[in-house]
Parts: C-alpha cells; structure tokens; sequence
C-alpha cells in the first residue's frame, strides 16, 4: 500500500481516463460531464465496478463523494443508474485538484442488482443501504441486510424514490419486529436504549448501547426519523421552486444547502455569479461557520457540564444570530443566497458585521483560554472519543471531524466555490489537528471560528462592486446535471441535481456532511464511556435533519 | 421560660428544614444564574415547580410493581425523619439532662439518609427502565465512596464531644468557640467534598442536565412523575438542607442554648447566613468547574476519605 501512497499521479481528467482505460481493457466509455474538467466513465459491465474502484481508489487514491441512484426506466435505455462520484482524497498539504469522476453502472429494470462496495470502501456503506431501501436496488455482498432509511413496517417492495411511486399515497404500517440490531451477550451486558425522544429538546436519533457497566462494547445508531422525503418532493418543480426546499434541509447548515443548490442550478443554466454575489456568499457562509462553531464549543462545554463555558458559548451564538437577523431578516441566514446570487446587500451592515466579528473573536480567544487553564474541563475533553486517521479516511469523514483527526481536507480549498476560487480568490487557513479526541475538535472549531472573524473582517472591508445577481434563464436546459460541494459548518455538502426533458428537476441528492460523518459517531463511543457519550456526540455536532431529508 | 418541649421543637425544627429546603436550591440557582452572567429564574421557582408537580397526574411504566409508588413517600418520609435530628435554632450544652434532640443521633441520621437513597435505587430498578438502572448504579457507587466517609467524619467530632447525639455535640462546641484545629479543618475539609456529592452537584453530578446518559441522581427520578416525583423532588431539597445543617452542626456551632424567642430568633439568623454561606459555595465551584469524568470519582473522594481518617487519626492519637 505504502508503495502505492507514493506513485499517486497529479490528478487529472486525462490521467484518470488513461488509468481507468487501461484497468478496465477499454470496456468503458468517458464523456467530460458533468463540468468541463470532470469524468463521467460509464462501464460496460457491472461486474468491472470493482476493479474500476480498486483503481480509483487504491491507484489514484480517491475517495467516495456521494453514491446517486436514478430511474431511468422511462427514458432510453429503460434502467436503472447508479452513479459512484469519487474525488481527490489522499491530502497532500497543497489544494487538491477540483475534479469528480463518476462512475456510472447500468441496473436492469427488472431486477436491478449492482456489486456492493462496501467491503472495499467501508464509506459506501450507507450510501449503498439507502440505494436499497429508496430504489430497491440489491447491492450484491453488501455485508448489512438491515434497513437505513425505511423503518419497521414499511411494506416490502414499495420504492419511494422511483419514478412510479406516488408520494401522495399512505402506505400501511405491517407488523413488524422491532429494531434489529446487533445483540451482544455475556455476563453483565446491558442494553441501554436512548431516544428516539430525548429529555432534552433536540432532534430524534435512537442509540442502543451495550455495556459493560460504564464500558461501551458496541453501538448502534438507527436515523432518519426526521425522513420527509425532500428528494421525492422537489421533482418536477421548477429549480427556483425547489430552491426554497434546498434551503430549510435543515436549520443549521442554511446558507451551506442553499448556496450548494444554487450553484448546481448555475451550472446547469452556464451562468456565473456576479463578483459581488461571490464575495457576498462567502460572507453569508463564514457567518454561518462562525455561529454555529462558537455555539458548538458552547454545546461541549454542556457536554462535559462546564456551566460557565456553556453560556459563553450561547452569549457569542446568540449575539450572532442577531446580527443574522439584522442582515437578512431570518437568524438562520435564510433568504440571503438565491440562485444567480445573493438577495441582499451586505454593505450597510458592514461596520456591523466587522464589529460583531472581532468582538466575538475577542471573546471566543478568552473562553478558550479558560478552557484550556481549567484542568477539570481539559481532563474531560483529553483523549474522549478518540477517532483515528485511518478509521476516519475509511468511513470518508468530512469537516471537523476529518481535520481534527489529521486529515487536511477542505472543500473552500479542494473545491472553489463562491469566492474560494476565480480572480481575487479568499484563500482560509486550513487546520488540523492529530489526536482524534475531543479536544481536538474543540481546537480545530476555535482556530476555523478564528479563521472565520479574518476573513469576514477582511471580505467586508473590501466588496468588489456590482450587481447582485445575474438573470437565469425562465426554463433550464433539458437533461443536464450539475454537481456542488460546499463546505458548511459540519464539512462538506454535496448537491446533485439533473433536469428532466421540460428544465425541472428530474432527480436531487444530497449527501451532507452529517450524513457522511455519523457512521463515525459509534466507532469513537467505543473509546469513551457510557456517561462521555454526550460529550463525544456534541464534539461531532452533527445535524439530524440534513441526513434525514 | 416558656417550656416548649424537646418534641415540639425537634418537629419544628423539621419543618422549617422541609419547608425551607426548596428555598435553598433556588438560591443556589439564582447564585450560579448571576455567576454565569444570566439573570436566573427567581428563587421561589423551586416551590412553583413543586405546586406544578403537585396538580400534575402519574404516568407508571407497565414494568412498575405496586412498590414503585410507594418509594416517593417512603424516601420522602425517611429524610423528613433525617431533618428531625439536626440542631438548626438552639442547642443546650449537654448538661447531663434531657437531650434537645430526642428522636436520635447522629448515627440515625446518617442511618436515615442511607435509607432514602437506597430507595430511591430499589424504586428506579423496579420502574425496569435503563436510565433508571444507569442511575442507581452509578448513585450506589458513589454511596459506598460518600457513606464510610461521612461516619468518620462524624466520629471525628463526635470523639471530643464525647457523644453521637448532634444536639449535644454542637451545644459542647458552642462552648469552646474559637478553637479551631488540625483536625478540624481536615475533616471540615472531608465534609465539604461530601457536601458536593451528597447535594448532587458538579464536579460529581450534574443537578441541571437534560442528558440522560450523564445522569446519576436525575437519572432514577426519570420514571416518576406528578405527586411521586414531588416527593422525590422535596425529599432532595430537604436531604441537601439537612447536609448543610449537618455541616454546621459539626463545623460551626454558633447556636443558641435557649429557647427563648428572642434566642430562636437569633438562631434562625445565624443559620440563614451559614446557609448562605454553604451556598455560595456551592455555587461557586458549580460554575468553576467541569464535572469529573465517572472513573475520576474515586479519587476525587478519596481525597475527602483521606482527610476525614487523617482527622479521626490526629484526634485519638
């Protein structure tokens, strides 16, 4: 492997065609879609998918962005496709090259069978269980029979996201044994159940722990209890309708969903944001970053019950917020990116922001030094819920999460989006991070927050001028796709979005940065105990709603 | 001198403790409120929360035996019990006649409050859920750390006073104000670690989280609820004003020998400002720190053990 890590080529379209070409002995065909500078290569067979990965993977050192199924049953080729996008993962310090390759693998109408990835690529894992439950697509070898999406007492055989389900109908609950989950035995293992309703106001998630007094041999978490079918509900609206849905996924991530939505849809209409949009968004995105860290190091504090930490941690959030609201009407931001660019302009609140932002970093560098000085919260936070550089590369961690446990990925760096890129491009310092543990992540959030006041201070001290918004066309090409990463609060979102023949949206996937860290959630609960697990979970800060759609 | 007599007053002494026990918590509340810059709710919150619980109905799990609704009443009973035994407004020196406290000693009290958390445990492992199992275990780890301690905290003093009846013990201190040595501060020292474990406060556990995984003493009241949990909840506050008297009982004994209104007066004062006190204590370290990590109690009450046998050890040598 080591000799492996050492041969990776520069990345790019070209090199990946010739690699794959030449694994695959021909029996692939590239298109550059869907950007410019991408790879679409369709495979003859289904059964070259692992051998097509292998070389990805292994050759090139990819990793897995997203996994996007469709139904195509209507259409020419009367099947199903299941699209497999990898991007540059292995870092190397430097930005790593903005590229996507999918891999596209043809599913017959029938009896729609694909091989699974999973034991390969441990970060397919979901991705290949959704694809299941919402298109009835059987990932051959997939080592979890379990349901993800669907819960008990859905009917089997019933598909929601395929193009003849009608999301109007009510489906009958059937009988069902309760959640299956892996049972540990031996004397003295308990099960402890939590949630999915919790004493405290937060979102539904069920956790069941076995343990061993206050040892966590194993957990399993079951999700998507917040799912409402936003992927179902957008197709066939128009992109602009659609957007508002992209908006609200969930409350937090706001600016990230929206600004990942719109993006997609300019790709597809070849319309590019005024200058003054992009900066704009990257002051709407860096605002967001920086609410939602200080509220999160706050959250810790609760976590590791730090009383005073905790509601400092709420003063800066809160404080924020209201600056939010005075900006665009909505604490979450809302309402402020729309497709073609930003609805308001931020330039007379600029002293405002630039004030609000070096008092928080002012306040944030004295809660942090307080942290650091008391050694019951340093105790707490040291060496809890450790996960390590390898388990986090496997499971394709993103974020946070991924940087505090070593990995310098970013998407602001390895996937320019707003003003992250193009002439005058904001350039943020990326941080990382190696022990894994709590306390990393609370250093990795406090120097991106700090990160987020420079640049914020920097971006409102110089707005390029113009107009805010450049005009979309009234219908969108037919049958195009787009693709957006942004790097939201929680690591980076992934949009996916592709037209139908009239310019409506025919399918939308969203893989967030939630949904690509909870796996990693159980596996760093095993290196902390059952009364940490709060702790280690508020270190993650990981949104229901988004992974729920 | 009107002559009350020692019952009336040992009752009556228990329900001012009962009935000033919630005030105390919403003390301590607003105290860490105003510390960590909020304004806090008001202090009579604790008795509001109490009349809400009161009107409230009972939810029982279907895993309940018929003893799950006993255990508020019985816990609430056994610390009320407890509250009886502490001086709060007067103690007589000992002087040979009746004690002022004739309902038991110190020893009893402790006997009591062991009572009432042990309950409390039985009661959450017969409700059959996790959190309530979770909880008792955790709450009976930390009794067999608290409870030796306690006893040799009390030994520690109750060697010089030559006695186990409390009343007789701070009415023998009184006498000989101002001598405050080694082994006292050692063991004040022991009491006030127990102090922080035996009201269910940070860095042991903490009283304010809605996090059912972190919860020891929250954790088994999880399965009651209405009038049930209303006693469970008075029988709390009552237990961590009984500790505090405790606390000055042993520690700091200025109170009056008579019962004399004037004196009474007097005591209930002096015993509103140690509160006080005991309080802002607590409230500062609530704010100050961290809660321990689990597997850190131990040595965290080690320490209180460690300080309390030092104490006994000085005082018999």
């Amino acid at each position: 492997m080591a000799l492996e890590l050492d041969t990776i080529p520069a990345l790019s379209a070209a090199v990946v065609s010739e690699r794959l070409g030449a694994r695959l002995g021909g029996r692939v065909a590239f298109s550059s879609a869907p950007r410019e500078r991408d790879v679409t290569a369709r495979l003859e067979r289904a059964d070259d998918l692992l051998e097509a990965v292998r070389e990805l993977s292994g050759g090139l050192g990819m990793g897995l962005a997203t996994v996007v199924a469709t139904d195509e049953r209507r259409e020419r080729e009367g099947d199903f496709k299941v699209r497999y996008v990898f991007e540059p993962a292995r870092p190397t310090g430097e930005p790593l090259a903005d590229l996507f390759v999918s891999v596209v693998v043809s599913a017959a109408a029938t009896r729609p069978e694909v091989p699974s990835l999973t034991p390969l690529l441990p970060e397919a894992d979901w991705h290949e269980r959704e694809m299941r439950d919402l298109f009835g697509i059987e990932p051959i070898g997939h080592p979890d029979p379990r349901t993800l999406v669907l819960h008990d007492g859905w009917p089997a055989g019933l598909y929601p996201l395929r193009k003849d389900f009608d999301a109007r109908m009510q489906p009958e609950r059937l009988p069902a044994p309760e959640f299956p989950h892996v049972v540990v035995e031996g004397e003295g293992v308990f099960e402890i159940p939590v949630g999915p309703i919790h004493a405290g106001i937060i979102e539904p998630g069920h956790f069941r722990f076995s343990s061993v007094g206050e040892t966590v041999l194993h957990l399993d978490a079951r999700l998507f209890f917040t799912h409402r079918g936003l992927e179902k509900r957008v197709e066939g609206l128009t992109p602009r309708d659609a957007f508002f849905i992209a908006e609200r996924l969930c409350g937090a991530c706001s600016v990230s969903h929206a600004l990942a939505f719109a993006e997609a849809v300019e790709q597809i209409a070849g319309v590019t944001a005024p200058p003054r949009a992009r900066f704009l968004r990257v002051v709407a995105l860096e605002l967001e970053r920086l609410y939602n860290h200080v509220g999160d190091i706050g959250n810790i504090c609760a976590g590791a019950s730090y009383h005073a930490g905790t509601s400092a941690g709420m003063r800066l959030k809160e404080t924020l917020q209201r600056e939010n609201e005075q900006l665009t009407g909505n604490r979450f931001l809302r309402g402020f990116v729309v497709p073609g660019g930003v609805y308001h302009d931020g330039a007379a609140r600029a002293a405002a922001i630039d004030r609000v932002a070096r008092e928080t970093g002012d306040r944030l560098t004295e809660l942090m030094l307080a942290l650091e000085r008391n050694p019951s919260v340093v105790d707490r936070l040291d060496d809890t819920g450790i996960l390590t550089p390898e388990e986090a590369r496997d499971l394709g961690v993103t974020g946070v999460a991924a940087r505090a446990s070593g990995i310098d990925r970013d998407a602001r760096r390895d996937h320019p989006h707003a003003a992250f890129g193009g002439p005058g491009a904001v350039v943020p310092r990326v941080s990382t991070d190696a022990a894994g543990d709590v306390h990393a992540r609370v250093t990795v959030r406090a120097a991106e927050a700090a990160e987020s006041v420079r640049l914020l201070r920097q971006l409102v001290a110089s707005l390029p001028p113009g107009p805010l918004c450049a005009p979309l066309p009234d219908v969108l090409p037919a049958w195009r796709t787009g693709v957006a990463v942004v790097e939201s609060p929680r690591g980076a979102s992934i949009h996916w979005l592709r037209t139908d023949g009239a310019g409506r949206v025919d399918r939308y996937h969203v893989r967030s940065a939630s949904y690509a860290n909870w796996p990693a959630v159980p596996v760093a609960a095993l290196r902390a105990i059952v009364p940490d697990f709060p702790l280690v979970n508020k270190s993650f800060e990981l949104c229901y709603a988004c992974t729920d759609r | 001198m009107g002559r009350a007599t020692p019952w009336a007053l040992a009752l009556g002494q228990m329900a001012l403790l009962v009935l000033l026990g919630p005030l105390v918590t919403g003390v301590i509340q607003k105290l860490k409120a105003r510390l960590q810059c909020r304004r806090g709710a008001g202090i009579l919150q604790p008795y509001r929360d109490l009349t809400k619980l009161l009107r409230k109905g009972t939810v029982q799990a279907d895993t309940a035996g018929s003893f799950f609704r006993a255990v508020p009443v019985l816990v609430l009973a056994s610390t009320c019990a407890a509250a009886a035994l502490v001086p709060v407004l007067f103690a007589p020196p000992a002087a040979g006649s009746a004690s002022p406290l004739p309902l038991g000693d110190a020893i009893l009290l402790l006997g009591w409050l062991a009572l009432g958390r042990f309950l409390t445990a039985v009661g959450a492992l017969d409700a059959g859920g996790a959190f309530g199992g979770m909880g008792a275990s955790r709450e009976m780890t930390v009794a067999t750390l608290v409870e030796p301690v306690l006893m040799l905290v009390v030994f520690s003093v109750s060697v010089v006073a030559g006695t186990t009846d409390l009343g007789a013990i701070a009415g023998h201190l009184s006498l000989r104000r101002g001598s405050f040595g080694a082994p006292d501060i050692l063991a004040l020292f022991a009491m006030l670690v127990l102090l922080l474990a035996e009201t269910g406060r940070i860095p042991v556990d903490n009283p304010d989280t809605h996090l059912e995984l972190t919860m020891l003493h929250e954790g088994m009241l999880l399965e009651h609820s209405g009038p049930g949990l209303f006693c469970l909840v008075l029988a709390h506050h009552t237990k961590q004003i009984v500790v505090m008297a405790l606390v000055q009982a042993l520690f700091l004994p200025w109170i009056p020998a008579s019962t004399a209104p004037f004196a009474l007066a007097l005591g209930l004062g002096a015993f509103a400002a140690r509160t006080l006190v005991l309080a802002i204590f607590l409230a500062l370290v609530e704010s100050s720190y961290a809660k321990l990590r689990f597997f850190r109690l131990p040595q965290f009450l080690g320490i209180g053990f460690l300080s309390a046998f030092l104490a006994v050890a000085l005082r018999l040598l």
